[in-house]
């Protein structure tokens, strides 16, 4: 026989915070990161499954549904007989108040560089003609880039830097493992060689340099660098107001528990709603912690379940302790 | 509510051990971690220096529920702490308390624990949590020997009783 303690007070959450966890959308094949609350309910908050990338702690979470609900009305009198659901859809706010590559370009909402350390010629708003990328040799990994020995001498431990292949026109969507932009074909643009670093996200510190390699700080977001990738360092982010293209992600939000069950909102897509913008969390005045404000419309995904279509999905799991009513 | 105070100081001197196992202190020819509870030592010197001591303070409802076991509490608590420093004094009291400064800062975080019943010889789960906030680190107080500071906070928790 066993026996378990049972309490009310645990159906209540009690916590502080929000945090943010997003991951790639496969946009060629419109595949979302997919959540399986079975498998990842109690996922150590400081180290997220893979795919998805720990974007840290998020203020002013909010969601807001747009979904209309609509009465079909029957009889002299019109009264409800039933109601339906229609124009499905949702937005979801928060603020981040980490910055960094991914927080901006989800804030942003349409294409974001990476300032790519230029050579002081060629001025441009998002980063004139950068120097010389350097290759990256065979047996690389997400977090090892293998440079041979007279390359490693331009790079220093604390370096940020970018890994993608040279651009040679190609058209679609351009970046190792996540689509950072999309080219149209016959669009008259001449791009730099450079363009698929100046975008990509596999982005990251060098946190030492070794006699053959750097070693990064964190994964590449994209994994692996793709053969023929080449390096470049990086001196920042730059996201632009205006642009065709749309960031599309999935996210994760996290309402950790301090007490009670732990609440999970799931999004499979979410794309950039408003413009970018910078919010204030006054940490003691008039010092304040700047924050990047992002709202994102829900795209939907089709539940192979039912195959109902929907824009979140909410979980929830109880404390082990909780009632279940 | 003890037990809710006894996996606080559980926890706190579990975390010390991990942090610094040097801080310790002697009580009566005992070596133990270097934290102690004031309302607990009444034979010992109240705060004794190179060790933290917890002072429990005002204890309150924080939510209202019919039911005792769902109303959610609270109980201040006092760190107090203070260093003559590794050379008696000479130079070094600052970083000697920036160091415990530290290491409370460490042993408060994460900021939640598994409530217990140490009542028994094996501390029993009893369902819920406790959680505090980040201590607040007062000014520091100088003594011609001694430097020091306390540390406040507010630990959250259910009471012990059946829901």
């Amino acid at each position: 026989m066993s026996t378990a303690t049972i309490l009310q007070s645990q159906m209540q959450p009690v916590g502080r915070g929000v945090r943010a966890y997003f991951a790639a959308v496969d946009r060629v094949g419109v595949q979302p990161a997919i959540f399986d609350p079975a498998q990842e309910c109690e996922f150590d908050l400081d180290a997220p499954p893979s795919p998805w990338i720990d974007l840290g702690w998020v203020d002013n979470f909010a969601r807001t549904s747009a979904t209309t609900v609509n009465a079909v009305r029957t009889g002299e009198n019109g009264g409800t007989a039933s109601q339906y659901r229609a124009a499905l859809d949702a937005k979801v706010s928060c603020e981040f108040q980490n910055w960094g590559k991914l927080q901006m370009a989800l804030a942003g909402g349409s294409v974001h560089y990476n300032v790519l350390a230029g050579d002081g010629t060629s001025p441009g708003p998002s980063g004139g003609r950068a120097k010389l990328a350097v290759s990256v040799l065979s047996g690389s990994t997400a977090t090892q880039l293998n440079l041979a020995a007279g390359d490693l001498a331009n790079f220093s431990a604390g370096d940020l830097v970018a890994v993608d292949v040279n651009y040679q026109n190609e058209t679609g969507y351009i970046g190792t493992g996540i689509a950072a932009v999309y080219v149209p074909a016959n669009d008259g643009i001449v791009r730099d060689m450079d363009y698929t670093r100046r975008v990509t996200f596999n982005v990251g510190r060098v946190q030492q340099v070794t006699s053959t390699a750097l070693v990064l700080a964190e994964a590449l977001p994209g994994g692996v660098p793709a053969v023929n990738a080449a390096v470049q360092k990086v001196a920042g982010f730059v996201d632009r107001e205006g642009g065709r293209f749309f960031q599309e992600w999935s996210a994760v939000f996290v309402m950790p528990e301090d007490s009670g069950g732990r609440i999970i909102f799931y999004y499979p897509r979410l794309q950039v709603v408003e413009g970018a913008a910078e919010g204030e969390k006054t940490i003691s005045a008039p010092i304040v912690g700047r924050t990047l404000k992002a709202s994102f419309r829900a795209m939907p995904l089709v539940d192979l379940l039912d195959g109902e279509q929907a824009v979140c999905w909410r979980s929830y799991f109880p404390a082990v302790t909780g009632c279940a009513f | 509510m003890q037990a809710a105070k006894d996996t606080f100081f559980m926890t706190m001197c579990g975390r010390l051990q991990a942090v610094n196992p040097e801080r310790t202190v002697v009580i009566a020819g005992e070596t133990r971690p270097g934290l102690l509870v004031a309302e607990n030592e009444a034979a010992v010197c109240s705060q004794p220096p190179e060790a933290f001591c917890i002072e429990w303070g005002t204890a309150q409802p924080v939510t209202v529920s019919p039911l005792v076991a769902s109303t959610l509490m609270s109980v201040d608590v006092t760190f107090r702490y203070r260093t003559c420093g590794a050379n008696t004094g000479d130079c070094d009291r600052g970083r000697s308390l920036t160091e415990m400064d530290a290491e409370l800062m460490g042993i408060c975080t994460p900021q939640q624990a598994a409530k217990l019943d140490y009542s028994q010889a094996t501390p029993a789960g009893l369902g819920s949590k406790i959680f505090w906030k980040a201590p607040q680190l007062s000014p520091v107080t100088q003594t011609a020997a001694m430097l020091g500071r306390s540390a406040t906070t507010t630990v959250y928790f259910y009471p012990e009783c059946e829901a």
